[in-house]
């Protein structure tokens, strides 16, 4: 659902892209098998990066199966099986869930309500099997929310001073994207044992790059609907944007890079160092030529 | 008699970080309590392979420990990064709901605060190894932990200066003390007039080590444009934007194009001249 964890297809090899769509079908199969067909809707690439850095560095020993289905019907594919694709998929369920509640409270999208409808059954299971992280990510949530009403109402009211608004708009751009890092922290660091501090500092991080990632890509949007944007507020020039994204992901390599990890670390690295640019650069150069057209 | 921790994993003083991994995974396949369901002493050896990993990965963890008071960058209190003898790494199960960035942190981080000792599958002084799905309960975050500045800190510690306010020093000693949101609070107290260079300067100091980054980054640029010549404010840039270049120079090392501005193919592309060449700067000199 955040589309920016996603790999960079270009740098990976035909087995390393197999076993990427190995582990992607494995979520939705996992999806299915435990929660109904209608929970396949939550299957996003970036929750791969979950099974993967899990699987890899627990090593809980998968197994690899195939099948034929739906989004595949004229061959069988192969699905990884695992406690971490599950888990990986039980966490899909919880973003999946709660970005439809923000969609129907942000535009009262009626698709958004009939998901969060369906949803609701496999979030209530999860949430029974995880109650820290859903109750952790309700409420951060709920805050993030908050400050972003707060903000939007805020700048359509007044004329802030130009100084101050940006500095409250950055520091509340901080605030949000802490909050969302601890969600995202918790998620990668679950049940991680001698491992769960480390898998801990680099969630946090991995959280913050995703919401300044996805307010850089929303940039227009954003100001379109109102909707409160620190990049939009400050008009950030695109270095320092991209300062702020590097540096982030910059700490969440650190950390990552100290981890013991041999499988699949090519292509998770094709993650972390070129995918999460992906959209941002397909953007900039729509962008770009729009501009010399 | 203790084994050194490259005997425990096998490998050479010499080892490369990618041959002490390695040597880590074939470890931890033979001697994963799992796999050796009947062999009691799996646990405690798995405890040794992964606190000797940690200290060959993460040595300025165990540095740290001696000279925690020096290094400003650091977090207080019994924090990941400061580990007491014996239980190796802190990190999984350390966390502390000490309240010291005071958010609401609900009723999931109520846990109270937890000395170092304690935690789910650390040390000799715990259960054992836990296994993989070894649980921990506790959600204690401390938010200086997770976000605040940790190791791989070079960002020199702020001097008082004879010129500054009450305030200022203040706000100086508690960055020096690891009290980054604290620090910040002061500085915001601060009007606008007050706002010089210097400011701007411990103002990103703090933000920085409070984990506000995108505010810090903005304040140690604008403490730069307003005095061009101040080396001191120059080498926090440089420290503060270290990740960001690391992160750049690995990906490339490694074959992956990153980002979109590359300072290094504008710049010289040699790490030596790094002192002169800060990577935003080429595009946009001060």
């Amino acid at each position: 659902m955040f589309g920016i964890l996603l790999a960079n297809i270009d740098s990976l090899d035909a087995e390393e892209n197999g076993r990427y769509r190995e582990v992607y079908c494995g979520i939705c199969h996992s999806l299915k098998e435990r929660y109904g067909q209608v929970s396949r809707v939550c299957v996003n690439y970036d929750m791969v990066l979950v099974a993967l850095l899990r699987e890899s560095l627990f090593e809980h020993g998968e197994e690899v199966s195939h099948a034929r289905c739906l989004a595949h019907p004229a061959k069988q594919h192969h699905y990884a099986q695992s406690p971490d694709v599950d888990y990986a998929a039980d966490m899909s369920v919880l973003f999946a869930y709660h970005k439809c509640l923000d969609d129907w409270n942000d535009d009262k999208r009626k698709a958004a309500k009939v998901y969060s409808s369906a949803l609701g059954r496999a979030y209530r299971r999860v949430k029974a099997q995880y109650p820290e992280q859903c109750a952790l990510a309700e409420q951060e949530l709920a805050a993030i929310r908050s400050i972003e009403g707060k903000l939007k109402r805020s700048y359509q009211d007044q004329e802030p001073d130009q100084e101050h608004c940006r500095d409250a708009a950055m520091a509340q751009a901080d605030e949000i994207a802490k909050r969302f890092g601890l969600i995202t922290s918790i998620v990668f660091s679950a049940d991680g044992g001698w491992w769960q501090g480390d898998l801990a500092e680099f969630g946090a991080e991995i959280g913050r790059f995703v919401y300044f990632m996805d307010a850089l890509l929303d940039i227009q949007e954003d100001k379109e609907s109102g909707s409160f944007n620190p990049f939009n507020l400050c008009e950030t020039p695109d270095e320092d944007a991209e300062l702020l994204l590097k540096s982030i992901m910059g700490r969440a390599l650190d950390r990552f890079e100290r981890l013991p990890l041999e499988r699949d670390l090519n292509l998770m690295r094709s993650i972390l160092y070129a995918g999460v640019w992906q959209r941002l650069r397909a953007q900039r150069q729509e962008r770009d030529s729009e501009r010399s057209a | 008699m203790a084994a050194s921790p490259y005997q425990i994993l096998g490998v050479s003083e010499n080892a490369t970080p990618d041959e002490i991994k390695k040597a880590y995974r074939k470890k931890a396949r033979e001697n994963h309590p799992d796999l050796n369901p009947n062999d009691p002493s799996a646990a405690e050896r798995m405890n040794q392979i992964n606190d000797a990993y940690d200290r060959l990965m993460n040595p300025q963890k165990y540095a740290s420990r001696d000279h925690a008071s020096s290094q400003g960058g650091y977090s207080q209190g019994a924090s990941g990064y400061q580990g007491t003898a014996g239980t190796g790494y802190q990190g999984s199960g350390g966390y502390q709901s000490t309240g010291g960035y005071q958010w609401q942190t609900g009723s999931w981080g109520a846990g109270s605060s937890r000395g170092s000792s304690q935690g789910s599958s650390q040390g000799g002084s715990q259960q054992g190894y836990a296994g993989p799905y070894g649980w921990s309960s506790d959600f204690g975050f401390n938010f200086d932990d997770l976000f605040g500045m940790g190791f791989g800190s070079t960002t020199a510690a702020p001097e008082p200066s004879a010129s500054d306010s009450a305030e200022v020093r203040q706000a100086i000693s508690y960055i020096n003390a690891g009290r980054h949101a604290e620090a910040a609070r002061i500085l915001n107290a601060i009007p606008s007039y007050g706002r010089d260079a210097r400011w701007h300067y411990l103002a990103a100091l703090a933000n920085h080590g409070a984990g506000n980054e995108m505010l810090a980054l903005d304040q140690i640029r604008r403490a730069c444009e307003m005095e061009p010549n101040n080396m001191t404010y120059r080498q926090a840039a440089q420290s503060m934007r270290q990740p960001a270049t690391s992160y750049q120079q690995q990906a490339e090392q490694r074959g992956f194009s990153v980002g979109f501005i590359d300072p290094f193919t504008a710049c010289c592309g040699c790490i030596a001249l790094q002192s002169c060449c800060y990577p935003v700067m080429c595009f946009r000199p001060f």
